[in-house]
């Protein structure tokens, strides 16, 4: 008999955020031998958890060699696991881990003797089994009990664990690296991959830009590491402008969004990078258009890291071979470093930016048809004040900058600077708090060649005139346990908006709250009022419209819905939702209804309401088996002072569901099936009387795409990894069709090869 | 320590290679530009008087509205640097020229306009007024086009003796005039080479010319053309209700055969309507109609006036001719 065995053969709790650096070598198979210095005042009386129980996790079918998957695990009060988080790790083994860990057993982390909650850093082992002959082989044949960990922190150590807390919000999806890799369409991106949350409805297949619960893109808001992002993907359809390798996971908060994100009144899609890492590593890969590469590593004995990444675009050469006279170009960067100054205080920077270009050869040069670029530089300031509170000093520098029709530039230098508090004042109540300044200094550039008594022309120097905005703001939240069964977390917020001469303000409170109706239910509410000055219609660097006289939007989100945890680590959430929206620059929702355009739609003002229902089936896709199903019936209205009718992106219905499959020999295949209805089959109004635009028009033909994924990896010695993937995106040549134009076939087809170490 | 030194390298190579990104600089040569212009032939401003018609009635025009705009370059060797999108109100009846727009290219490029109702950006020219743009945007419905606003709106009174007969039609039409092309006698071709040459940071203007009294010529060619206003007046007095304004509907009972046009054959002819070169006899002013407008078996007064007369009363140039393309989609967008 041949048993597969897999060894858990350490369990090493360390920091995983602001005591990272002193932490132990989270890839070694063996816990800390030494433990980092401490701050005997800050760390005293902290116990971390420690492990009294781990399920036989099974060696993976198909699997070989040895193997190690770094989680971060979340352990409760009463000891259970909370939640699960896959730091390091390939698959197989990475999906056994996770549906092993939520069996893990502890002995609850205590401050002062008080059990408190924790997350720890969590090592899983995997020793592949000397070759025995296959006859009679169990498909799983249980392995040796987990060991428990020598090394986890069973005394005072409480450097290597910080009191975690940070709960997901209610009603937040987010989206792990891991997962994200086995998404077929998502070409590994996080920031693409959120296209597949409920809630979220597309504007055009393969274009990343999202209605979330009935909000335009104009509307939702995209941030890293608490930086605001004024685009998230390169050239429309190309990858995230920021490296996925450094993207630890990205969470969406379609609504009723903790105090913490303000200024936008639609959802918020916030990613956040991984946490800093002394050993060296890396990934990197080599596609059709493009090749990315990130690498960290540590330095002055692990108290510093230093991490480079970027991605840069072959695309002129390859165009130059097919349209000579196009060029395209798009690259990104990162770069972050970080050294601790004391045990309890570290600096860091973290700089990012994008570039995009597009453009035509003619006359001699270059036109550029379209050209964004943005650069971040964030400076930060981190303090441990102990027991898990945490205070963060950041300043940040940016320069964004847009090239649209004839030469025109729209560019925005913005200075910012922000505090953020995390403070558990008990096992039962955490507050969050903070403040920032926004300084974006707005302008553009003249048009070389322009006719002045162009009414576009003048419109648009109207509403992107040159000009300083300030938002100034402070916001508070808690999480309340204040019962075992109910967490409650309120919050508010304060913002002060001036543009030029304009000013205007805005309280918004917010509440939301998690009701355990047992052990597999929950039930979760989520409430707020939101406001946002004058937008864009899509996000794009430096255009931001000075009508801030006629007023902030805002919007008033609800939602109400329930988790259940259902059998073999599967997960059902069920919500539904009431968006309301008032004096919106909603240009792109009303083109129906608005005569001559976005511009001037931009200086209308909408409201509307949103109403949906959404589903979302989920068994992580890093598992050996996984997939989900994601369906979003809704109907989103907008109404001018004449009409109302439906949204110029009001689908219906919204299904897309994946399935990820572990072929074994370390292949591993995906499919992801894609359909929504057709927007409404509406033309913008012509002449003086313009009909009403009808409640139930007809509608423009539905939609069905399918995407593919295939992979291939092979493991290099203990660590890395090389894979090659083969992937598209419409695989159907599916044809859309908006505003009764065919669109496409939009096909991406990717050929790949990564690797890692 | 030894670590990061050895990454410096690397370090420094993506960072050369990606962070000094920055938008280019316009590096094309410096394009020329043309302003078109649009120009009364005084017609309107002075009317036609008895000695210039050949049946004895005078012609007055007290209001010439033209919404006309969208100028456009193109062609293979044309490099566009700007576009316009936008288009003005012209009072017809005032003097000297007014500006149309200014656009921006380099090479040889093809010019077109449009005579379309406006719309909500439309500028309003000298002496126009909100009422004048208000009323042309006004939806209205003929044999031609259905809820459509005003392209040319024209309305005077013809008077021989104590006779007087006056007329307010509206051309909903929205015509697209493209491949505009001098008169060769006047470029000194012996053939029409359509469009203008645009040199870098040379300034070029054109002119359209807006000729209200080809409405009531008996032939579109200037040089042999005759105004009357005779067949219009039976048109109310004879067939109409004869209440003395004459109608586009009156205009409608009229056959062409009888309407004596100098450079059309006989009733019915083929060769007036639709895409068909040469239905004038001086291919120096022709306009290749593109209409949707099929001719029928028996064309009518109000069909050559709505369909050829009104896009002849816009010349390019003067003499220049246009290829003319006519839609019904006259809201104005």
């Amino acid at each position: 008999m041949h048993v597969s065995r897999a060894g858990l053969v350490a369990a090493a709790a360390c920091v995983l955020f602001a005591r990272r650096a002193h932490a132990a070598d989270p890839t070694s198979a063996t816990p800390a031998a030494t433990p980092p210095p401490k701050d005997a005042s800050e760390t005293s009386s902290v116990v971390p958890p420690r492990l009294i129980h781990a399920p036989d996790i099974p060696y993976p079918r198909g699997a070989e060699g040895d193997a190690v998957v770094v989680l971060a695990v979340t352990v409760t009060t009463t000891g259970t696991v909370r939640a699960v988080r896959v730091l390091e790790g390939e698959e197989p083994f990475v999906g056994a881990a996770l549906r092993a860990a939520p069996t893990f057993r502890f002995e609850p982390a205590t401050r002062d003797d008080r059990r408190i909650s924790a997350t720890i850093r969590f090592e899983v082992a995997f020793h592949a089994p000397p070759p025995v002959p296959v006859t009679a082989a169990p498909e799983h044949t249980p392995a040796a009990p987990a060991v428990p960990a020598p090394a986890a922190p069973a005394n005072t150590d409480a450097a290597e664990v910080v009191v975690h807390g940070r709960r997901t919000a209610p009603m937040a999806s987010s989206m792990t690296r891991a997962e994200v890799r086995q998404l077929p369409g998502a070409f590994g991106d996080p920031f693409r991959a959120i296209e597949v949350l409920p809630g979220v409805t597309p504007i055009v297949s393969g274009l990343p830009y999202f209605y979330v619960r009935g909000a335009p893109p104009g509307n939702v808001g995209y941030f890293l590491d608490g930086v605001r992002v004024p685009y998230l993907y390169h050239v429309g359809l190309g990858p995230s402008v920021v490296n996925p390798s450094l993207v630890d996971h990205v969470d969406l908060y379609p609504g009723g969004y903790p105090a913490r994100f303000g200024r936008f009144a639609g959802g918020i899609v916030s990613g956040e990078t991984a946490a800093p890492r002394d050993d060296l590593h890396g990934e990197g890969n080599i596609r059709i258009l493009d090749a990315g590469a990130l690498v960290e590593t540590g330095f002055a004995g692990g108290r510093g890291t230093v991490l480079v990444g970027g991605r840069y675009s072959y695309t002129a050469a390859i165009l130059s071979l097919v349209a000579k006279d196009v060029a395209l170009d798009y690259r990104d960067y990162q770069v972050r470093a970080t050294y601790d100054i004391t045990p309890s205080d570290r600096i860091g920077i973290f700089g990012f930016g994008s570039y995009d270009l597009l453009g035509q050869r003619q006359a001699g040069g270059l036109n550029v048809l379209f050209g964004s670029e943005f650069h971040r530089a964030d400076l930060r300031y981190d303090h441990s004040f102990g027991h898990g509170s945490t205070l963060r000093i950041a300043t940040t520098v940016g320069f964004d900058q847009t090239r649209i029709a004839d030469q025109r530039n729209a560019t925005d230098r913005l200075t910012g600077a922000r505090l953020e508090l995390y403070h558990p004042l008990s096992d039962a109540i955490t507050i969050r708090a903070g403040a920032d300044v926004m300084v974006d200094a707005l302008g553009t550039s003249q048009q070389y060649y322009v006719d002045p008594d162009d009414p576009t022309t003048q419109r648009y120097e109207r509403l992107f005139a040159p000009r300083t905005d300030v938002a100034v703001g402070t916001y508070i939240e808690a999480v309340l346990d204040i019962h075992p069964r109910i967490e409650l977390s309120p919050g508010v917020r304060f913002d002060a908006y001036t543009s030029g001469s304009t000013s205007a303000s805005a309280i918004d409170p917010r509440i939301a709250a998690r009701l355990k109706l047992g052990k597999h239910v929950r039930l979760v509410e989520a409430y707020g009022l939101v406001h946002q000055p004058p937008s864009f219609v899509v996000p794009v660097p430096g255009l931001t419209p000075a009508t801030l006289q006629d007023g902030l939007q805002r919007a008033v989100q609800a939602s109400s819905g329930a988790e259940v945890d259902l059998p073999d680590e599967t997960t059902l959430t069920a919500s539904v939702f009431h968006n309301a929206f008032y004096n919106m620059t909603d240009a792109l929702s009303s083109i129906s209804a608005i005569q001559g355009g976005l511009l001037t739609g931009l200086e209308q003002r909408a409201t509307g309401e949103a109403i949906g229902l959404e589903l979302f089936a989920r068994r992580s896709l890093a598992a050996r088996l996984g997939g989900f199903v994601s369906y979003t019936l809704s109907r989103s209205m907008r109404s001018l002072p004449n009409a109302t009718f439906p949204s110029a992106f009001d689908r219906t219905h919204v299904a897309s569901a994946a399935l990820a499959y572990d072929l074994g020999k370390r292949w591993r295949a995906g499919a992801r099936i894609v359909f929504y209805t057709g927007v409404p089959k509406t033309l913008p109004p012509r002449g003086l009387i313009v009909p009403p635009p009808s409640l139930h028009p007809e509608r423009d033909p539905d939609f069905f795409r399918l995407d593919l994924r295939l992979e291939k990896r092979w493991l290099i010695g203990s660590r890395g990894y090389l894979s090659l993937v083969f992937e598209v995106l419409n695989s159907t040549l599916s044809k859309e069709t908006i505003a009764s134009q065919t669109i496409g076939p939009v096909t991406i087809p990717s050929i790949g090869l990564e690797g890692g170490f | 320590m030894r670590r990061l030194r050895a990454l410096g390298p690397a370090v420094l190579a993506t960072l050369g290679a990606l962070a000094p990104a920055c938008l280019p600089n316009d590096t094309r040569t410096p394009p020329g530009s043309v302003v078109v212009n649009v120009v009364s032939d005084g017609v309107a401003a002075k009317g036609i008087p008895a000695s210039a018609t050949s049946d004895g009635w005078s012609i007055a025009f007290d209001k010439v509205l033209v919404s006309l705009g969208n100028v456009s370059l193109d062609g293979d060797s044309c490099d566009v640097y700007s576009d316009s999108g936008y288009n003005r109100l012209f009072d017809v009846k005032v003097g000297g020229t007014q500006k149309v727009s200014v656009i921006y290219a380099l090479g040889h490029c093809e010019v077109g306009f449009r005579v379309s109702s406006p719309n909500a950006d439309t500028v309003l020219g000298a002496s126009t007024t909100d009422a004048d743009k208000t009323m042309m945007r006004t939806p209205g419905s003929d044999a031609f086009n259905a809820e459509a606003g005003t392209s040319i709106y024209v309305e005077g009174h013809a008077t021989r003796g104590d006779t007087v007969e006056s007329f307010a039609w509206s051309f909903r039409y929205r015509a697209r005039y493209d491949r505009c092309a001098m008169n060769p006698a006047l470029s000194g071709s012996s053939m029409t080479a359509p469009g203008i040459d645009l040199r870098s940071n040379v300034a070029e203007s054109l002119l359209v010319e807006v000729s209200p009294g080809v409405l009531f010529a008996d032939a579109l060619n200037t040089t042999v053309a005759q105004h009357r206003f005779q067949v219009f007046a039976d048109a109310d007095a004879v067939t109409g209700n004869g209440d003395g304004v004459v109608t586009l509907d009156e205009l409608a009972r009229v056959p062409l055969e009888k309407a004596g046009f100098a450079d059309i054959g006989g009733a019915g002819d083929a060769g007036i309507f639709p895409g068909v070169e040469g239905f004038v006899g001086d291919a120096d002013l022709v306009i290749r109609a593109e209409t949707p407008f099929d001719g029928g078996s028996q064309p009518s007064l109000e069909d050559y006036l709505y369909t050829v007369l009104f896009p002849g009363t816009i010349r390019y140039e003067g003499t220049g001719a246009c290829s003319v393309h006519l839609a019904s989609r006259g809201l104005g967008d």
